[in-house]
């Protein structure tokens, strides 16, 4: 295990912080699609065919 | 898309929400552990003009690597297009896929740069790995600007699912075959001829779940991107 005093425990926590907004936002992004969707009508459209 | 023929099928149920927010939380414990590993677990690499630096290769090759599943992904999906259905779904899916492959492709050369001016002195090189990547950027940005300057959206579907499917034949060409024809600056445990990577035991647990989660992640992001592009395209037939 390296020394974690030199910077680099802040570096752990920095990208740790960062991911976790990362996940939190795409969390809500979720939720946010998923209420969309149910407004709209369960996916309906989304596999209509192209006419060709 | 323009006077869409015959209703299909509804979609295939999804995830139930517990299982999605599960999976979500795996994900992110997952990656926690890959930041952990890379940085307090993995030794520093030795060779290396300076060893620390060595540690941004658990991110820069996920990177890559995803970019590399990204871009298949389209193909498969304009594959999937041209044989059979022609639907919205598998045309917005290969767009989607094409999208985000391009961000983690940036996100490659970019932690790649970084490294490169620590261990080689300049950011950028012409290494055969930074030239096949640029090369690769070029392609599928072209496959962009080819979606944007065709206006009928039949013919933009069948044209992009065409340039998509025939990356199939380039991606794997460029990540795999040319940054192994000629030397490589790229240290050799993870770029050589016999196309393995040798390296010590926990240095490559890590990369390897970092490639992994990186996957899993690029997976969720098309899946919430693609949701997203056809609402819109919904919303636009409906205005």
């Amino acid at each position: 295990m390296p020394e974690l005093s030199d910077g680099l425990g802040w570096l752990i926590v920095v990208n740790l912080l960062l991911w976790t907004g990362l996940f939190l936002y795409m969390l809500r992004l979720q939720r946010t699609l998923r209420a969309a969707e149910r407004a709209a009508g369960e996916n309906q459209g989304s596999h209509q065919e192209v006419s060709r | 898309m323009n006077g869409p023929s015959a209703a299909a099928p509804p979609s295939p149920a999804g995830l139930p929400t517990a299982v999605r927010l599960g999976l979500a939380w795996l994900l992110w414990l997952w990656i926690c552990g890959v930041i952990v590993g890379a940085f307090a677990w993995a030794p520093p690499a030795s060779g290396f003009m300076n060893a620390f630096s060595s540690r941004i290769l658990f991110f820069h090759v996920p990177a890559a690597w995803v970019s590399f599943v990204a871009f298949l992904t389209a193909g498969v999906w304009s594959l999937l297009f041209l044989s059979r259905g022609r639907t919205r779904r598998q045309d917005l899916a290969a767009a989607t896929a094409v999208e985000l492959g391009l961000v983690f492709c940036v996100l490659a050369t970019l932690t790649g740069s970084v490294w490169s001016r620590i261990e080689w002195g300049a950011f950028w090189n012409w290494d055969p790995r930074q030239t096949s990547i640029v090369l690769a950027m070029i392609f599928y940005a072209a496959y962009l600007v080819l979606r944007s300057a065709v206006e009928d959206d039949q013919a933009r579907a069948r044209l992009s699912a065409s340039y998509a499917l025939l990356g199939l034949v380039v991606a794997p060409f460029l990540y795999f075959v040319l940054p192994r024809i000629t030397f490589s600056l790229h240290p050799e445990p993870v770029v050589n001829t016999g196309g393995a990577v040798e390296m010590e035991s926990r240095m490559l647990w890590v990369l390897l779940s970092g490639a992994t989660g990186f996957t899993a992640l690029f997976f969720w992001m098309h899946n919430l991107a693609l949701r997203t592009k056809l609402l819109a395209a919904r919303n636009d037939e409906d205005a």
